[in-house]
């Protein structure tokens, strides 16, 4: 019995490190995908990353050849998307045009949603390794949390293109807009408002997400733009949002502290919905208040219309930041000469920008 | 001196144990009474009471299980999952209003009904059938909406719901109140609340005596399931709009609300008065850091530490035993 249980383990040993060999093998063939080249593709090697300054989107625009060797890297093989979580309109927008871009291209991508689980992302990166994964798009949630994974995946041969960040791109491409763009661009549309329209004066809630810190530096930013331009506001504080509930029951509290409160700027527009439910309750006068929002979400482009109190919302590109990272996985694929980190431009939206 | 020598360290401790979330309730209300200007208003208290509403009721439905011996981790789940399902009716199908409402309320007690079959006839261990249940409703929930918010002025009509008043007081509250007084009748003056606790204290026993058990069981994630639809309607009024993920939010206050109110994780035990003063006790935490000023990011630590001091104080009784 003992030996047959030895013989058993020495078995499963042997198969656990054929499989293991086996992406690390493919990853290392690139001969044979380039003998099936179509004549005009260019052969495969290591992209060359531009380290220095930032790319565009249109440097990400692949060409033909390059679009034609990307598929032959990837026969019988996937892009894996790693979303930050499918609940949100921004979010799902980026991983579903990721998903239709590689769609269009041929290529086979399977999204995963990691429910803003942090750790989940980890099992995520190394299951989409095991399925032989040549490249991984991923919103990384926590950079330090799934660091040593998508190092793992990296030496593995997996190209790593990050969007909504950049610190985690290893071995590939950070594709984003800056939290800081978004934070400021938020309070200067308040800024604007507050001047032209209260005088410069205000009292502003500030509606946060401490869970996420790429989401702190947008919170941060907003404070910072937007008392750089109107200097004379007072900053009630600091809330808990990110989610509608959450940026409803903080204001429905902070107004009982502060019922001053006229002006609302949310790192997102789902809090700021809440907020804006919690100041109509209160009586709220649309005319001397102001909500401002970001990612751009169709809620939020109507409510803008409306002209009501939700004046205005950044636009977070998201659909273009989705066929961004696809772009970005076939450069990567084609072995081209490629910005290593590329900027999303972001865009103010208020009822005179409305698209 | 007489009179403190006379009591005695064990009842002390019972007495601490047996109320000892709310003795830091009242500690904490009395230090927030003290220490800002709108703590006690009217105002604040219904605010309080407005945000505990949901949690509560839905905490009936989990302390109905719990009561039982197992445990339901889709109720949050079925809030969002029912949330959606009502919003989609009525904004993208053009279901008349209160149609939309009770076909959700129906849905979630058809997914708890699904949870008591799951624990009681397939012998699916409650935390893994919930588990798993609260894992298909998300999967459903994110796959209808695409991460897409659905909103639309038909649900205006269902404003009052949570944002309603009844004289002075706020809808939502009258709500909550009405849902403790039915369900403490019931767990106090009725057979059904008699054997919940009877199988909950020794289900063989109950059995053996004639109580159908199996079914008792089904009726209460069914029960479960029903509440946290209500939920799920409820929260819908209070946003204005439905996602996919709006129910993750409730799945720690309400487990927490149950055992901090203590219901006995082994079933059999507790009261249900407690639940909605274990509710009501989470939300002012955070009603009162925010009044105090206290920095967003300071917030967790002092409702950690509170709901350690207050669980501590249960731990106590319980070694005093």
């Amino acid at each position: 019995m003992k030996k047959l249980v030895v013989l058993l383990i020495f078995a499963l040993l042997l198969a656990a490190c054929g499989q293991a060999a086996t992406p690390a093998a493919e990853s290392e063939a690139p001969e044979t995908t380039t003998e099936a080249a179509a004549p005009e593709a260019v052969a495969p090697s290591a992209p060359t990353l531009i380290t220095e300054g930032l790319g565009t989107a249109e440097d990400l625009v692949p060409t033909e050849a390059e679009i034609e060797v990307a598929r032959q890297q990837l026969e019988g093989s996937l892009i894996g998307i790693i979303a930050c979580t499918m609940g949100t309109e921004y979010h799902s927008t980026v991983a579903n045009a990721a998903a239709a871009r590689a769609e269009a291209l041929g290529f086979t991508a399977e999204i995963f949603d990691p429910q803003q689980q942090a750790e989940s992302q980890i099992s995520a990166i190394e299951n989409f390794v095991s399925a032989g994964a040549r490249v991984i798009v991923i919103c990384v949630l926590d950079p330090a949390v799934v660091a040593s994974a998508l190092q793992e995946a990296a030496d593995a041969g997996v190209f790593i293109v990050q969007y909504a960040g950049r610190e985690s791109a290893i071995n590939g491409i950070g594709i984003s807009i800056e939290d800081s763009d978004l934070g400021c661009a938020a309070g200067q549309i308040a800024s604007n408002i507050i001047n032209t329209e209260l005088g410069g004066e205000a009292t502003v809630a500030i509606l946060d997400y401490p869970d996420l810190p790429n989401v702190v530096v947008r919170a941060d930013n907003i404070e910072s733009c937007l008392t750089d331009g109107s200097p004379d506001v007072v900053i009630a504080g600091r809330f808990l949002g990110g989610t509608t509930d959450n940026g409803l029951t903080s204001m429905e509290t902070a107004l009982q502290a502060t019922p001053g409160i006229n002006v609302v700027v949310s790192i997102n527009d789902a809090g700021a919905y809440g907020a804006m439910t919690a100041l109509e309750a209160a009586g709220a006068d649309p005319a001397t208040t102001v909500i401002v929002g970001i990612d751009a979400e169709t809620q939020a482009l109507d409510l803008i219309a409306e002209g009501g109190m939700y004046r205005g919302t950044v636009d977070t590109a998201p659909a273009v930041t989705g066929e961004m990272t696809i772009n970005a996985a076939v450069k990567l694929l084609a072995g081209a000469t490629v910005f290593q980190n590329i900027r999303v431009p972001v865009a103010q939206i208020t009822i005179d920008t409305l698209p | 001196m007489k009179w403190f020598q006379g009591i005695n360290r064990k009842r002390i401790l019972d007495i601490l144990g047996e109320n000892g979330f709310i003795f830091i309730f009242l500690i904490w209300a009395i230090y927030l009474s003290f220490t800002t200007d709108s703590f006690l208003t009217s105002q604040n208290i219904f605010t309080v009471l407005r945000q505990a509403a949901i949690v509560s009721i839905v905490g009936i439905g989990e302390m109905l299980v719990m009561l039982l011996g197992g445990m339901d981790v889709s109720l949050a789940a079925i809030l969002g999952f029912s949330g959606v399902f009502s919003a989609g009716l009525m904004v993208n199908h053009g279901w008349p209003v209160w149609l939309a409402l009770l076909a959700g309320i129906a849905m979630g007690g058809l997914a708890g009904a699904i949870n008591g079959f799951l624990v009681t006839k397939v012998k699916i261990n409650a935390v893994i059938a919930t588990l798993g249940m609260m894992n298909v409703l998300n999967g459903i929930a994110y796959t209808y909406t695409g991460g897409v918010t659905i909103y639309g002025h038909q649900m205006d009509s269902i404003d009052f719901l949570s944002r309603g008043y009844m004289g002075p007081i706020p809808v939502p509250v009258i709500i909550m109140f009405v849902f403790y007084v039915v369900f403490y009748l019931i767990f106090n003056h009725t057979l059904f609340g008699a054997w919940i606790y009877a199988i909950g204290n020794n289900e063989k026993a109950s059995w053996l005596a004639g109580i159908r058990v199996d079914r008792m069981k089904i009726l209460a994630f069914t029960v479960g399931g029903l509440l946290a639809g209500i939920g799920g309607v409820l929260q819908i009024s209070r946003q204005g709009s439905a996602t996919a993920g709006m129910g993750d939010e409730f799945l720690f206050p309400i487990l927490t609300a149950v055992i901090l109110g203590g219901i006995s994780p082994s079933g059999g035990k507790g009261r249900i008065q407690n639940t909605l003063i274990a509710s009501i006790f989470l939300v002012a935490i955070t009603n009162g850091m925010v009044l105090l000023g206290i920095s967003i990011y300071t917030q967790r630590i002092v409702s950690g530490l509170i709901l350690i001091i207050a669980l501590s104080l249960d731990q106590l009784r319980q070694r005093s035993r």
